[in-house]
């Protein structure tokens, strides 16, 4: 066992880091923005709307998320959008995580039972304030597990980013064992670094549950 | 109270659930300080009918009249069509309903489910809804639960929060759905309590309701239904006493308590 290896290359493999702390930051926030209109729109009365929501739904979760990525960063330039491969990546990451979190999303609305919705149109309140003052706080408790174990996924699934040349931990850890022939090692950092950030997304999960309080039903 | 247009009037209401006419051309009105009792056996319509007065669900046919303005429809273009969602909130908010399975909002203490629609639909200040809101708990004897969630209440205290919930919009009528059916038979008390007080302050309310007691000795007027029509309808004492059909006979028969 040789742990120079990693003390000698700490520079690139923080770096590498914090490239994957970004590019997985990202598409897990901008994912989780993107779904939640479209999980309304998709059971929403706007016919329109709705068969939007679901085909991007299918469209997403059909394709794989490295063609995604592939046609953000190679197929967009053909049309005249140039990305950097960093913004590429998210992007790819973020269409692909959004059609399965819409749907974690979808079945946490639908969990909050009709008569809630009865009780708040007989009070006089308008529909978007019963969706984010009565539904969402509720169906928030249903979609918290579900919706983090997605993104812990997610998270791991930055790792593809690599492939569109985004030195990010993998990516980097391959470059390394090329040039060292020392795979254990550096293996093994890469794992502890995965676990350790997929560590601070379950916290965040617990924060989050906690901080809704009591009364759940 | 002759010559002045009653609060709700009804004429002709119809609603349809697939191919079954559920209400098939309902009538009545309601003055204002009236305590008005529908009764009638299950799939009679009654709850139906209580959802369409506050256009929960829109009925297909006939006319509503509030304070002699018509509600649920609008004239737009010179064509007569269904108001859209947005323009019902304001009707909505003069007249509460309170459900069968109370339905609180089970996020929010009793007090928070209070004041949550006078603050956030009517706009006002949150300090004077909170006061409002205890005096409201006081009310109905909840004084001291106005931190208490919803599942850390019997059912006969959040019916009564419920009721509170519906009383903090400072309705000008109340829409009863039930409220005690769901209860056990030693909580019914305590919220057919709150609605008599309600009745004897004047307030208007219109209960579906198989307590026949409460129906008796409260309602100013009772409403038989049978398979969506008025049946029978006037004073309870003689309407319960003498049924003039067979069918209030037999409802009459199956409900002595």
């Amino acid at each position: 066992m040789d742990w120079s290896v990693i003390t000698g290359n700490a520079g690139l493999l923080g770096r590498a880091f914090l490239t994957t702390l970004w590019v997985a930051g990202a598409t897990i926030l901008l994912s989780v923005l993107l779904a939640f209109p479209l999980a309304v729109m998709r059971d929403g009365r706007i016919r329109a709307l709705r068969w939007t929501a679901a085909v991007f739904s299918w469209a997403m979760r059909a394709t794989p998320a490295l063609t995604l990525l592939f046609l953000s960063y190679y197929g967009l330039p053909q049309i005249g959008i140039y990305l950097d491969a960093v913004p590429a990546a998210i992007a790819g990451l973020t269409f692909s995580a959004a059609g399965y979190n819409m749907e974690y999303i979808r079945a946490g609305l639908r969990a909050v039972p009709a008569t809630q919705y009865e009780a708040a149109r007989a009070l006089g309140m308008p529909g978007w304030m019963i969706l984010r003052r009565v539904i969402v706080p509720q169906a928030i408790r249903t979609i918290m597990p579900p919706l983090t174990s997605n993104l812990t996924l997610v998270l791991k699934g930055s790792s593809l980013a690599g492939m569109v040349a985004v030195t990010e931990l993998t990516g980097a850890g391959m470059a390394l064992i090329s040039e060292t022939y020392r795979p254990f090692e550096v293996l093994i950092v890469i794992a502890l670094a995965y676990l350790g950030l997929n560590g601070l997304l379950i916290r965040l999960q617990k924060l989050v549950e906690r901080r809704l309080g009591p009364g759940a039903a | 109270m002759s010559g002045t247009e009653p609060l709700l009037r009804v004429e002709g209401l119809v609603k349809r659930l697939g191919a079954q006419e559920v209400l098939k051309g309902i009538d009545f009105v309601v003055h204002r300080g009236e305590v008005v009792a529908i009764i009638g056996a299950s799939g009679s319509g009654k709850s139906t009918l209580l959802r369409c007065l506050n256009l929960l669900i829109s009925p297909d046919n006939g006319r509503i009249l509030w304070k002699g303005r018509e509600v649920g429809w609008v004239e737009r273009g010179g064509k007569r069509i269904r108001a859209t969602e947005r323009e019902l909130l304001p009707y909505r908010t003069e007249i509460a309903m309170v459900f069968q399975s109370f339905n609180l909002f089970p996020h929010m203490t009793a007090l928070q489910n209070i004041i949550e629609a006078p603050v956030m639909v009517l706009g006002r200040p949150k300090a004077e809804v909170t006061a409002e809101a205890e005096a409201l708990l006081a009310k109905v004897r909840l004084g001291h639960r106005k931190d208490a969630y919803p599942h850390q209440m019997s059912g006969g205290e959040q019916q009564r929060v419920a009721i509170a919930r519906a009383l903090a919009m400072k309705p000008e009528a109340l829409l009863f759905d039930e409220v005690t059916s769901a209860l056990d038979p030693e909580l019914k008390g305590e919220v057919l309590a709150v609605m008599r007080d309600l009745a004897a302050e004047g307030m208007t309310t219109i209960s579906v309701s198989h307590e026949m007691g409460f129906v008796r000795s409260v309602a100013d007027r009772v409403i038989f239904m049978h398979k969506g029509r008025v049946r029978e309808s006037g004073d309870p004492k003689t309407v319960l006493a003498n049924p003039q059909t067979p069918e209030l006979a037999a409802f009459v028969e199956s409900v002595t308590d």
